[in-house]
């Protein structure tokens, strides 16, 4: 049985993921938002207690699912309503994920590996495998029942076809139906009953019918069962005077054939009760196959949509704005108060948000003076980009764009960058991996790349490359001390060009800079050259 | 003489298996895949080569008749129902328990009676023409009509038909078992089947992996026995008279029959992987074959997605020996394998690799293929190869195929070109026909009879594979590693096309 929460046709599967996933991972700093998702809130279940628990597992399915992103506006859209849908009914969605939670752990507990296989050669997997079956149909029937009391408030596609499918696919009378079968083998899984007065027992006892054919060298073969039932039997000790009686009793009777106190016999009665459970549970392969998998794909599911939850809690908190961004036209390219989420998870202080409109033009360069937040803007425009290609919330007040499922990042990694030419094989290396990759829908970041060599035979490399890539559609934010390059373009095109947007550090009139981005031709001086003047004048 | 379905009289037949012939030609992998999942039995006919024209023929009519007559499936009934037959003879002497013994043969001989009576009237329902199957018939008709049969068979029915009815109703309660005569009938799982639709599940029998009777089974059948006299005393009797039911004759058909089976099932497999096969046609001074290619060259490329070449072959009056040469790598061993392949399966009576073939009887094949990674000196391997060729020479039959390659690579230039031409000669005057695999470009014009081939190269240097015929001649090529990995000026400038 689907889950899917997530895509509208389909479970989740790990297909078609960004290229060179770490690398944006590590570029865009999105640890710090994998780190959010993980601290849950308990305010919402108890909103007078304030308590924030942490669980990696809400890491582990943000990170997996915001690294295979969405194709079209309609799959955005679809994991936006059920967001919401999730947040409209905060305890619904706490209540089932923690029965998937319950139900997997209890079966971890059994001991046994999760892939269930219907035939099963020994006894004490037999025995878990009905445990798990149990467990399974009863976490089953509580999603049906914890759904059906929301069904009419449920505004979501996804939410609703859950219910539906769940109602659909387990009704109450397939519960019962199933029930009747698992009722007729108790007895393989437990014995006791109950503990009736002193000395009795309820014990849970077979009745089994086979009905054989002997054919293969008098063996018995082809057997068919012909009844199974749990009898109910209330009995002294059976090891005790009335039980020895009775197997006395049974042995001299004509054919009967006793297993009072002949193991061998026993162990071989075993085996054909053994193989008859067995048979009957091999029925319920694949509902034990299909049930495990929908838990395990409904706690992967709602563990995204709760930890895209935790995240809004956590923009909440440092009072940063958010929306659900709108999937725009391809070329389109607008926001409004956009912060750069991770740093502010990591940083715990607040950000500047920028405004600004970018539609129609593909190639935006940003330019300006050291530490005036170009790269933090390079970033929060990255992390809004997979954000929204996930589904999830933005930090800004408002944020269109299309959709780029073929995103890269190339940044210089400051850290180990060094002026030789190993450092610049290893830029080009890469910028050549990833232009193997560019296509259709393709957005690339550029962070001071090719600044590795000389400024001249830099710029050279970076405006061959960049008007290659301009010229074949691809969508570009290059952030970059390149002068030459930049203003090698800026001449070309001039201020008002509709296709390329030249971004640059706001300044106040008094000096001041605000770190926001504004319209900016590239700037000849430098931040360096101005502290100079500032000490030197 | 009994009947066989590989050979119409007794000639003696050649063993590839002590020749190198097999792993020369890479017939060796071939048969591999042809024998893949059959016994042992089975790859050894394909060892053993007809030593005269009939037996060729015999089996060539044969197979030609299975293929157009679609006896595929009734040779495969046949095969299954006396594989079950070995399958119960097995049990059988796993057995002790006489009771159980005679039960075993009993089954086996149901099997027996089966496999025979289906294939003769598969047999007899099509209009035979080829030796090998109208012998088959007749000789299964003379088997099944002797009286002894008949009763057998009878007899045999009877009480299989009454063994096999024999059902018991067990009732467990786990501390006893109630032996009842069974109906056969199972309503939970009819219940379990109506509870799950689309699923139907059946009990394992716990004790049949053991030949022998386990204790409960033992208890449950003397229990049984009780009630049934009459059957366990008749089948007694039945295993004393029928003891060595089986006719040796039909107890050496599958192997046989398994020969033209695997080759057919192997057909198919190779057909989907795009081979192609064809029926050869023999004439007696004819040699003309279309697109022929190495079998197993074809085999493992199809693994990995590439070409196999195909090549045509024909000798002209007056020709008997191709001399190939050509550039290394240039598909010149393939080209002599795969004639080599085409001879051993015309001889064997089966297709053979190759769009079209007319080419007349061999009467035997020879090879003698260079051993390169011999560590031996240089006088050691020319004296290792001037012996692996002694019994070549000594052979007394006019009238071989042979295929050489690379004879003389460590002997001296002046002193291989004449051994070579003496190698020639004498195999020309033998009547031979074949292939001469050589570096050596003098010898394709050494002696009468020699057709001068050559592995051919595109304008750019590059192997093409084709062998066409063409006058040896010495070029210097460019190296070829070179172009095969597109670092020429040209392929360089293609790339960025």
């Amino acid at each position: 049985m689907n889950v899917n929460l997530l895509y509208s046709h389909k479970d989740w599967t790990h297909i078609r993921q960004y290229y060179d996933w770490r690398g944006i991972v590590k570029d865009l700093g999105l640890e710090a938002l994998f780190k959010a998702a993980a601290i849950d809130s308990v305010v919402r279940v108890n909103r007078s207690v304030y308590r924030e628990t942490e669980d990696e597992f809400f890491d582990q399915c943000v990170r997996r699912v915001m690294c295979v992103p969405l194709e079209n506006a309609e799959e955005v859209k679809y994991r936006q309503a059920v967001l919401k849908d999730c947040i409209r009914h905060e305890e619904l969605t706490a209540s089932l994920y923690s029965v998937a939670e319950k139900v997997l752990a209890d079966i971890e507990k059994l001991g046994r590996n999760k892939s269930p296989a219907g035939v099963r050669d020994n006894r004490s997997d037999l025995i878990s495998d009905i445990r798990m079956l149990r467990l399974l149909t009863d976490a089953m029937g509580e999603i049906r029942s914890l759904l059906l009391t929301r069904a009419d408030d449920l505004s979501s596609q996804g939410m609703y076809d859950l219910f539906e499918r769940v109602n659909e696919g387990y009704s109450e009378e397939q519960q019962e139906n199933l029930n009747k079968v698992m009722d007729s083998f108790i007895f393989y899984a437990n014995s006791y009953a109950a503990a009736a007065e002193r000395g009795m027992y309820e014990m849970n006892r077979p009745h089994i019918q086979f009905d054989c054919g002997i054919a293969d060298g008098l063996k018995l073969g082809d057997i068919r069962l012909e009844k199974m039932e749990n009898k109910v039997v209330s009995y002294s000790n059976p090891y005790g005077l009335a039980a020895q009686i009775k197997g006395r009793i049974n042995r001299i009777m004509p054919k009967y054939i006793a297993l009072y106190r002949n193991a061998a016999l026993q162990a071989d009665a075993e085996e054909m009760e053994f193989q008859a459970v067995n048979c009957v549970m091999s029925y319920f392969r694949d509902t034990l196959q299909s049930f495990m998998y929908f838990f395990e794909q409904l706690r992967f599911q709602l563990g995204f949509y709760i930890g895209a939850m935790n995240i809004r809690y956590q923009m909440k908190r440092y009072q940063t704005e958010n929306c659900y961004p709108e999937v725009g036209e391809q070329d389109s390219f607008a926001y409004e108060d956009l912060k750069e989420t991770a740093m502010v998870f990591k940083t715990g202080k607040q950000a500047v948000g920028n405004d600004g409109k970018l539609d129609g033009r593909m190639l935006a360069v940003i330019t300006g003076a050291n530490q005036g937040g170009k790269s933090t803007f390079l970033r929060s425009v990255g992390i809004a980009q997979v954000m929204m290609q996930c589904g999830m919330m933005v930090a800004a007040k408002k944020y269109r764009s299309g959709l780029y499922p073929n995103f890269f990042t190339h940044f210089t990694r400051r850290e180990d960058s060094a002026m030789n030419s190993g450092r610049l094989d290893e830029e080009l290396k890469r910028m050549d991996k990833i232009i193997d990759h560019l296509g259709k829908d393709s957005l690339i970041l550029l962070n001071e790349s090719f600044a590795t060599t000389t400024e001249k035979e830099g710029s050279a490399i970076a405006y061959d490359i960049i008007k290659a890539l301009k010229e074949e559609g691809v969508r570009i934010f290059t952030v970059t001390h390149l002068l030459s390059f930049a203003q090698k373009l800026y001449d070309e095109v001039g201020p008002d060009d509709k296709e390329t947007g030249f971004l640059g550090a706001e300044r106040l009139s008094d000096g001041k800079r605000t770190f926001k981005m504004i319209p900016h031709a590239p700037e000849k001086s430098s931040f360096g050259l101005e502290l100079f003047e500032e000490v030197l004048s | 003489m009994k009947y066989s379905l590989l050979r119409t009289n007794e000639a003696v037949d050649t063993d590839a298996a002590k020749r190198d012939l097999l792993r020369d030609l890479n017939l060796d992998q071939i048969i591999g895949r042809i024998c893949e999942g059959w016994d042992d039995e089975v790859k050894r006919l394909y060892q053993l080569m007809p030593g005269d024209s009939d037996n060729s023929d015999y089996r060539r009519a044969a197979f030609a008749e299975i293929k157009e007559k679609d006896l595929h499936p009734v040779f495969s009934a046949f095969l299954e129902n006396m594989r079950q037959r070995s399958l119960c003879i097995e049990r059988m002497e796993a057995v002790e328990v006489n009771v159980q013994k005679q039960v075993w043969l009993l089954r086996s001989a149901a099997c027996y009676i089966e496999a025979l009576e289906m294939l003769l009237k598969a047999l007899s329902e099509k209009d035979l023409k080829s030796g090998a199957l109208t012998g088959l018939t007749e000789f299964l008709k003379e088997t099944t009509a002797g009286r002894d049969y008949i009763s057998f068979r009878e007899e045999t029915e009877k009480l299989y038909q009454e063994l096999s009815s024999f059902r018991i109703l067990l009732t467990y309660e786990k501390e006893r078992f109630t032996v009842a005569a069974g109906s056969g009938s199972g309503k939970f799982d009819d219940f379990l089947k109506e509870t799950f639709p689309g699923q139907e599940h059946r009990m394992k029998s716990p004790f049949l992996g053991e030949p022998g009777l386990s204790d409960l089974e033992a208890e449950i059948i003397k229990q049984f026995a009780k009630d049934h006299k009459a059957f366990f005393s008749g089948i007694e009797e039945y295993a004393k008279k029928y003891k060595d039911y089986a006719d040796a004759g039909i107890l050496g058909l599958p192997a046989e029959m398994s020969y033209y089976v695997a080759f057919l099932r192997f057909m198919e497999k190779t057909k989907e992987l795009g081979c192609v096969f064809c029926t050869p046609v023999i004439k007696k001074d004819r040699f003309r074959v279309e697109g022929l290619y190495d079998l197993a060259l074809s085999l493992v490329n199809s693994v990995s997605g590439k070409e196999v070449i195909d090549n045509d072959a024909e000798f002209y009056e007056g020709e008997s020996f191709f001399v190939l040469t050509g550039p290394n790598q240039g598909g010149k061993t393939t080209y002599a394998r795969s004639l080599g392949q085409l001879v051993y399966f015309t001889k064997m009576g089966l297709d053979v690799p190759a769009k079209d073939a007319v080419l007349p009887y061999f009467t035997d094949l020879l090879t003698h293929f260079s051993v390169e990674e011999s560590t031996e000196s240089g006088r050691g391997k020319l004296l290792d190869e001037l012996e692996r060729l002694k019994p070549m020479f000594k052979e007394e039959k006019d009238g071989a195929f042979v295929v050489i390659n690379e004879l003389f690579t460590t002997a001296a230039n002046y002193d291989a070109c004449i051994m070579g031409k003496k190698v020639l000669e004498f195999f020309i005057g033998k009547h031979c026909r074949g292939i001469y695999v050589t570096h050596l470009n003098e010898l394709s014009e050494s002696c009468d009879g020699v057709v001068s081939l050559r592995a051919q190269v595109d304008d750019h240097m590059v192997q093409t594979y084709r062998i066409r015929r063409d006058k040896a001649q010495e070029k210097t090529g460019v190296n070829s590693r070179v172009e095969k990995y597109g670092l020429t000026y040209a392929k360089i400038k293609e790339r960025f096309k």
